[in-house]
């Protein structure tokens, strides 16, 4: 599986797993997505297209097949991205829950919300774990399933964020975005 | 009715009655795509709704009789539209095609249960007039940008005007069709604590009021809105509920109108489960590895939670109680988030890009579980009833008030 970029990602040097993983976790998606040399319009496909500055996810504006073939986004390097940006999910959601009351305390010092934290940042780590662990290409099928446990993750902490992450310019739509990348990289083998 | 009553009463002649109106409610479906996809493109076209009865249906649902609307009547069966249980089966139905069909049409709504439940006579005959003169959408103003849904927590503030009158002053987030809306209810403090919290019917367009679309992921035709309430006049006869004594208003309404609509939440959720799974048969006929895709015994799964949900709306029009209601409304979205992951998985990793209805069925979903409060609120207020005895699992031998478990 190969994720068709534009033309100038092929000339740069490619950033390794861990600085695409790092950099998504420290300032999300998009800039994960810049890291890895895609520009507005570039991740797309027959149907949609990713926009970035800000990031959206959109219709493409008409069904002309993207340029393909400069350049590859590994399965690999597309799990470390969406692990970065689930990372940077779980640092706005601590952020956010941290400014926000319950009661007479902090909807982050509430149990259950802990709880669920400690699920999502548990899940995480076993990711990343596995992602260490396998030597070589991705398999399709973990490839699959480790998509759908980063997605799983991400839903459960914009769960926690509340309606906020329901709005386009709130943090769910990097989530949706990220989520999408899958697929997007399908269409780009596709071609 | 006790909740083993109610576990009974399902497989008797409620559910005959309830099966007869989910016939019609399916048939209102069937007419409804086409409409569907233009709202989802043109969410100012919500009027379009009323081509349909099915949101007709729900634009008069609970309207009492008095103001001369007729029952709905299916062979021996008449229905009003004021129970949860009438309510859900409807909204599950039409969510099915598509929960805008039936959150963005106009009607009662969640304000309507609020009315009939609170209201005055006078506050009834101005509400129902205004939404019997012409199709008319409500708005239900409760959630704030810094505290959610706690309605403990409300800061709009009933303020005093110069010249004795009485002005609202803050911000409702959140708030479905507000921009639409001819009449709806603003929940506001008039004093410190639960007691001074009251609900106030209001006219629109009012000068000191503007609601503001939001955009969304999902549920767009809805069109969830800022409000800025900037002195807001109102007057006494606006406060609902104001033959009641204090404590049967304001913030206690507002949690038994809760109980009573989050089975109808649950519904739109089972809805958008329900309906990716017809589209997983349009679009991959069967026989398919539903074992691969993590389906395996998703009808029975989405069976059972219908169940739950239907004695759900049962319990909360018999006792006003809402714990089922939550654990109905916990399932039912979790269900709907689950399983539209599921059938996206099955039509393979591009189908959402090429089907644009999964799409919006996966947006959708997410929305779902924001409406009356996350799964996590859900939750707890199922472990509420748990041990407050309210609630009773069904390997429980004795559903005993004097058994239950007593937590602090």
């Amino acid at each position: 599986m190969a994720l068709a970029v534009g033309p100038h990602r092929a000339q740069a040097q490619a950033p390794t797993d861990e600085t695409v993983r790092r950099v998504a976790a420290a300032d999300g998606l998009e800039a994960g997505l810049r890291c890895v040399g895609i520009r507005s319009g570039d991740l797309a496909g027959p149907t949609v297209r990713v926009s970035l500055g800000p990031l959206r996810l959109q219709p493409s504006p008409s069904s002309a097949k993207q340029p393909s073939g400069a350049g590859d986004l590994q399965p690999r390097t597309l799990l470390w991205l969406r692990l970065g940006a689930s990372a940077h999910l779980m640092h706005t959601t601590v952020e956010h829950l941290g400014g926000r009351h319950l009661g007479d305390g902090l909807l982050l010092h509430n149990p259950v919300v802990r709880t669920q934290l400690g699920l999502a940042a548990a899940d995480q780590l076993v990711v990343e774990a596995e992602l260490e662990e396998q030597v070589g290409p991705v398999d399709p099928h973990s490839a699959r399933r480790l998509h759908r446990t980063l997605t799983d993750i991400d839903r459960l902490l914009l769960r926690l964020l509340g309606a906020w992450s329901f709005l386009d310019d709130g943090p769910g739509t990097a989530a949706l975005v990220s989520e999408c990348l899958p697929g997007l990289a399908a269409q780009g083998r596709d071609d | 009715m006790t909740e083993r009553g109610l576990r009974t009463s399902c497989c008797s002649d409620v559910e005959e009655h309830l099966a007869a109106l989910r016939g019609r409610a399916r048939e209102w479906g069937q007419d409804l795509g086409r409409t569907s996809r233009l709202i989802q493109q043109h969410p100012h076209d919500v009027t379009r709704l009323l081509d349909h009865e099915g949101p007709r249906w729900a634009a008069a649902a609970g309207i009492p009789e008095r103001y001369g609307v007729p029952p709905l009547r299916v062979g021996p069966h008449r229905y009003t539209g004021a129970t949860a249980a009438e309510r859900v089966v409807v909204m599950e139905e039409l969510a099915r095609v598509d929960p805008s069909t039936i959150v963005a049409a106009p009607g009662p709504s969640m304000s309507g249960v609020l009315v009939a439940e609170i209201a005055d006579h006078a506050q009834q005959d101005r509400y129902y007039t205004r939404l019997l003169d012409a199709p008319t959408w409500t708005f239900f103003a409760l959630t704030e940008p810094a505290h959610g849904s706690d309605a403990g927590a409300l800061e709009t503030a009933v303020t005093s005007c110069d010249d004795g009158d009485m002005a609202l002053v803050g911000e409702k987030r959140y708030v479905g069709n507000a921009a639409r809306a001819r009449i709806g209810v603003v929940f506001a403090r008039s004093a410190p604590g639960p007691l001074g919290v009251g609900a106030y019917l209001v006219d629109v367009p009012a000068t000191g009021l503007t609601a503001t679309p939001l955009q969304t992921i999902g549920l767009r035709p809805v069109e969830l809105c800022h409000l800025s309430l900037e002195h807001l006049r109102v007057g006494p006869e606006d406060l609902l509920g104001r033959h009641l004594r204090r404590s049967r208003r304001g913030l206690h309404a507002s949690v038994s109108v809760f109980n009573r609509l989050r089975p109808g939440v649950a519904a739109l959720a089972l809805g958008v489960a329900a309906g990716a799974l017809d589209l997983l048969d349009r679009e991959q006929p069967r026989p398919r590895p539903l074992a691969a895709s993590g389906l395996t015994g998703a009808r029975e799964r989405l069976a059972a939670v219908r169940r739950l949900t239907v004695r759900a709306a049962l319990q909360a029009d018999h006792t006003g109680d809402g714990a089922l209601a939550s654990a109905a409304k916990a399932t039912a979205c979790r269900l709907a988030e689950e399983m539209t992951l599921d059938v996206s998985e099955a039509l393979g990793p591009a189908a959402r890009f090429e089907v644009p209805e999964l799409d919006r069925l996966l947006r959708d979903a997410r929305g779902i579980e924001f409406m009356e409060g996350t799964s996590n609120i859900q939750l707890l207020a199922v472990a509420h009833g748990l041990t407050t005895g309210r609630l009773t699992p069904p390997s429980t031998p004795t559903p005993s008030r004097q058994h239950a478990v007593r937590v602090g």
